[in-house]
């Protein structure tokens, strides 16, 4: 058992941020090195993950690669680490983002490059320290160094309208974060102890949690998860943030960013809270399916292509909650799916619509049409992943989708139905922004002179498109690892309600498995 | 049907196998067989009156597809699946040939424009001949077999009905005649193309031909899988018994629900009349297209209104926007978006609680004067509400 093997998670964890303590050290005006180190970081990394995906035990129940090492004793706070097959997912998909999010930022970040990337790393930093942790302090840590990169990668590097996007962004997130750091504590008052698996062992077989304490404590953690991933209506930080912000920022906070609320729903909101969970179930997937059909409207009518695709992320994220929060197994699968399928075609998304911007410093639809007679290497691209967006089966889209809509009709058909119009609505704004962008004649002459992808963007969008197919076709390899993850989440589910059946009205059950 | 490992996709499904198939529900299979027929008509009649030669192809196609559901309706599902591949082999010759028209024309699709194009565009024009003879239903080839075991399944399936069988034999009729329409207007009769056009009007290269040939082909033999058993040189239908493994189940439930067939027409009979009511078409078609050309003409002035409707496809897509489209962009753009986005969620929740805790803060910090002796007041008057709390309520 080497070093290596026992501490692969922090090695993860760390080594971007060894990457960033590297950046530091070179000289302002390297900008190649500095990219070239940053790359070389970012890739090792995403090895790295890599390896441990593969290394996951797919048969195991738990959490797996576990490292463990005390760190304050008042409060008992620990360096937990540990990932199962739906935390480790989540950290393939970081790992396999920012390596792309360098190279799709190769050219456009001409200015201060060496912060840059130092934020990027470090931004990495976090997001693998939040799939990661075990401890909850740990966790909100690693929540809020996530915040802090992405706010100067917005406010710096990005556009127009940079400093208010991050600042709402910081703000919105932060509001939250407060939120769920008061349950966290309020949930240590309880259990004496912030390490993850100790307390859902603890309400596991205490029922210690009066209905009311659960009903504040879900709510506590839920909006701050909301408010990520986003849920309607607190998703108005999106469209800002994702607009103003540069591609590679996009990219990363619509590719793994969001995504964090709905890892936090299932690894926090439905274990610890079952009940509540179920509670609160029919307003929440009243509130995703709002997202879906609400987001997918107000993006048909965007004219700004970038903005067309950040609501697009609101629509595609209603369906993961939904997925959530009927409480299926194959709704969960189908989510988490989606999740990591989301990611890949929106960070797509996102770094084709910066190549755009790379060119044409714009992103009104008005200013482009008949794309694809300049540019057609990129067009094919693009229509691969708007494919993908909307669901076409042997895509990646399809099986996240598909999953959800199945569990989604076994809990209450009508959320299937509604759900479903969702998806006849994302093939609506897609096609029709790809028709009005690629399609017909060239209407701006600006637009005739455009060159089409280089080396580096054929690059980039080849593995994604890959990805894409690889992911539509065969899932299997995916979907095998995540069901030790499903099940558990299952089991607590199922459990309570159990319990709650045959609860007397005043005491406690006293476990009894 | 390509036999894809999809294995999560079995389990996902797997708590929802049926005990008895869906598709055998007596009342779900009456609705599906009343729509085929209402497609396999309404579509029709809209492909009578079309000019542009892709457009009349498209509403053939949809025609043809209510022919497939009325199959299914009427409790053969076999004869359904094999009118699906055998219109695949005709269907897909008509519009690749239409794209040589097409390629040939310089872009132009528009019948009346065209005219006598068989003799520049041979091998276009012949494929596109045996196409069109396939799907009227002409003896001997693909269209004829499979049409015509649909409506003998109309008449005597499981589930057939009369009512199916004659409003199959009818657009049976019509499409013979909309599809020799075409062909007529397409490449016989006197050349109306244009004289810009006419220049570089030339049969494509083989690349385009060759498939035209091989579908051409197909559309001929297609039909001989399914040999009907009634016919001499022992007919075995292969087709169906191919697809028995997959319909048995549905077959055997609607044995036991299947309506009683009194007497009425010998399958020769059927065969007969469905032939007929092709020949009928074929005939029409030719005298009206190609001998007195001014009937259709004559027929579109006197019956202005009826003829209009048929060209605008009786307005379902003027329908559709009215109702769906319109409706929903409006919403988004003036409502959804402007009001309860940018405005509601954004301006007033958000941005609002920005603008009064910055308001707050305005108010709170005039407190922070930097007027000393105004700390010293401030500093009084807590002392005198302190002692006043302290004499209320402690004394």
């Amino acid at each position: 058992m080497s070093w290596y093997s026992t501490h692969i998670l922090t090695i993860i964890i760390f080594l971007p941020l060894l990457g960033a303590v590297t950046l530091a050290c070179l000289g302002r005006e390297r900008a190649s090195a500095i990219r070239w180190v940053a790359l070389l970081f970012s890739l090792l990394t995403f090895l790295i993950t890599v390896c441990l995906y593969s290394q996951l035990d797919p048969g195991r129940a738990g959490m797996q690669f576990q490292e463990l090492r005390l760190w304050m004793f008042i409060p008992p706070v620990n360096y937990h680490l540990g990932v199962d097959g739906l935390s480790a997912l989540m950290i393939l998909l970081a790992g396999f983002l920012t390596p792309l999010s360098v190279l799709v930022s190769w050219k456009s970040i001409t200015v201060r490059t060496k912060e840059f990337f130092i934020f990027l790393l470090a931004l990495e930093t976090g997001m693998m320290g939040v799939f990661a942790s075990l401890d909850l302090i740990l966790f909100f840590v690693f929540w809020e160094v996530m915040l802090i990169p992405m706010y100067f990668l917005i406010g710096i590097w990005g556009h127009e309208r940079r400093v208010y996007a991050a600042i709402k962004f910081v703000l919105f997130t932060m509001a939250g974060s407060a939120l769920m750091l008061t349950g966290i504590i309020y949930l240590y008052n309880i259990t004496d102890t912030f390490d993850l698996p100790r307390i859902m062992a603890h309400l596991a077989n205490f029922s210690s949690l009066s209905p009311i304490a659960e009903r504040w404590l879900f709510l506590a953690f839920f909006i701050a998860f909301a408010i990520k991933v986003p849920v309607f209506p607190f998703h108005t930080w999106l469209p800002d943030a994702h607009v103003e912000a540069p591609t590679a920022g996009s990219v990363i906070l619509a590719g793994v960013l969001l995504k964090m609320g709905t890892y936090g729903m299932l690894r926090f909101c439905l274990p610890l809270f079952p009940d509540a969970s179920r509670e609160f179930a029919p307003l929440i997937c009243v509130l995703a399916i709002i997202g879906i059909i609400y987001g997918a409207l107000v993006a048909m009518v965007q004219p700004d292509l970038k903005k067309l695709v950040a609501y697009s992320s609101v629509a595609h994220l209603g369906f993961c909650v939904l997925g959530i929060f009927v409480f299926r197994p194959e709704a969960i699968e189908g989510s988490i799916y989606q999740m990591f399928s989301h990611g890949v075609s929106t960070g797509a998304l996102f770094m084709l619509v910066g190549m755009l911007y790379d060119r044409r410093h714009t992103r009104l639809i008005s200013e482009f049409g008949g794309l694809a007679t300049p540019l057609p290497v990129y067009s094919t691209f693009f229509l691969i992943v708007v494919l993908s967006s909307l669901g076409l089966p042997l895509l990646n889209g399809f099986v996240g989708e598909f999953l959800i809509i199945i569990g989604a009709f076994h809990s209450h058909a009508a959320y299937a139905a509604f759900a479903s119009i969702g998806v006849v609505l994302a093939a609506v704004y897609l096609l029709w922004m790809y028709q009005r962008v690629f399609y017909g004649e060239v209407t701006n002459s600006r637009n005739l002179t455009l060159s089409d992808c280089d080396l580096r963007e054929k690059l980039i969008l080849t593995v994604m498109v890959i990805v894409i197919i690889a992911m539509g076709v065969y899932p299997q390899p995916f979907l095998r690892r995540m069901d030790q993850s499903v099940n558990s989440i299952m089991l607590r589910i199922e459990r309570h309600t159990v319990i709650l059946t045959d609860r007397a009205p005043a005491g406690h059950t006293g476990g009894g498995r | 049907m390509l036999p894809l490992p999809l294995p999560w996709w079995a389990t996902a499904c797997e708590k929802r196998r049926p005990k008895m198939p869906l598709s055998a529900a007596p009342t779900a299979l009456a609705v599906v067989g009343l729509v085929g027929c209402l497609t396999a008509f309404f579509a029709a009649t809209i492909a009578l009156t079309q000019n542009d030669l892709k457009r009349m192809l498209a509403y053939s196609t949809i025609s043809q597809l209510g022919y497939m559901f009325m199959g299914c309706g009427a409790g053969v599902f076999a004869a359904g699946i094999f009118h699906l591949m055998t219109h695949a082999f005709f269907k897909s010759l008509l519009f690749l040939a239409a794209g040589s028209v097409m390629h040939a024309m310089g872009g132009e699709l528009d019948m009346r424009k065209m005219g006598g194009l068989r003799h520049k565009l041979k091998w276009t024009h012949l494929t596109f001949l045996i196409g069109t003879l396939a799907i009227s239903g002409v003896p001997m080839l693909a269209g004829f077999f499979s049409k015509d075991e649909i409506l003998a399944g109309d008449y005597e399936g499981p589930l057939g009905r009369p009512l199916l069988f004659w409003m199959g034999t009818l657009t049976a009729g019509l499409t013979a005649f909309y599809m020799f329409r075409g062909l007529c207007l397409t490449f016989y009769g006197k050349s109306r193309v244009e004289p810009e056009a006419e220049h570089h009007l030339h049969e494509s290269s083989s690349k385009m031909t060759v498939p035209l040939m091989v579908l051409a082909f197909f559309s001929i033999v297609a039909g001989y899988v399914s040999w009907p058993k009634a016919w001499p040189f022992h007919g075995h239908e292969a087709f169906d018994h191919y697809l028995d493994p997959v319909f048995d189940p549905a077959t055997k439930a609607l044995s036991y629900v299947s309506a009683e067939h009194v007497g009425g027409l010998t399958p020769e009979a059927l065969m007969g009349l469905s032939v007929l009511a092709g020949l009928i078409g074929i005939v029409l078609a030719l005298w009206w297209y190609l001998k007195s050309t001014e009937i259709p003409d004559e027929l579109a002035e006197r019956y202005a209104d009826v003829y209009r409707i048929l060209t605008h496809k009786y307005y379902v897509d003027e329908f559709y926007n009215f109702i769906i489209v319109r409706p929903l962009r409006v919403i988004s753009e003036k409502f959804l978006w402007p009001v309860v986005d940018a405005g509601a969620i954004d301006n007033v929740m958000v941005n609002g609680t920005g603008r009064s805790t910055s308001a707050m803060g305005d108010v709170l910090r005039r407190i922070q004067s930097g007027n000393i002796p105004s700390y010293a007041t401030w500093v009084l008057l807590g002392a005198v509400l302190w002692v006043l709390y302290i004499f209320a309520f402690h004394t």
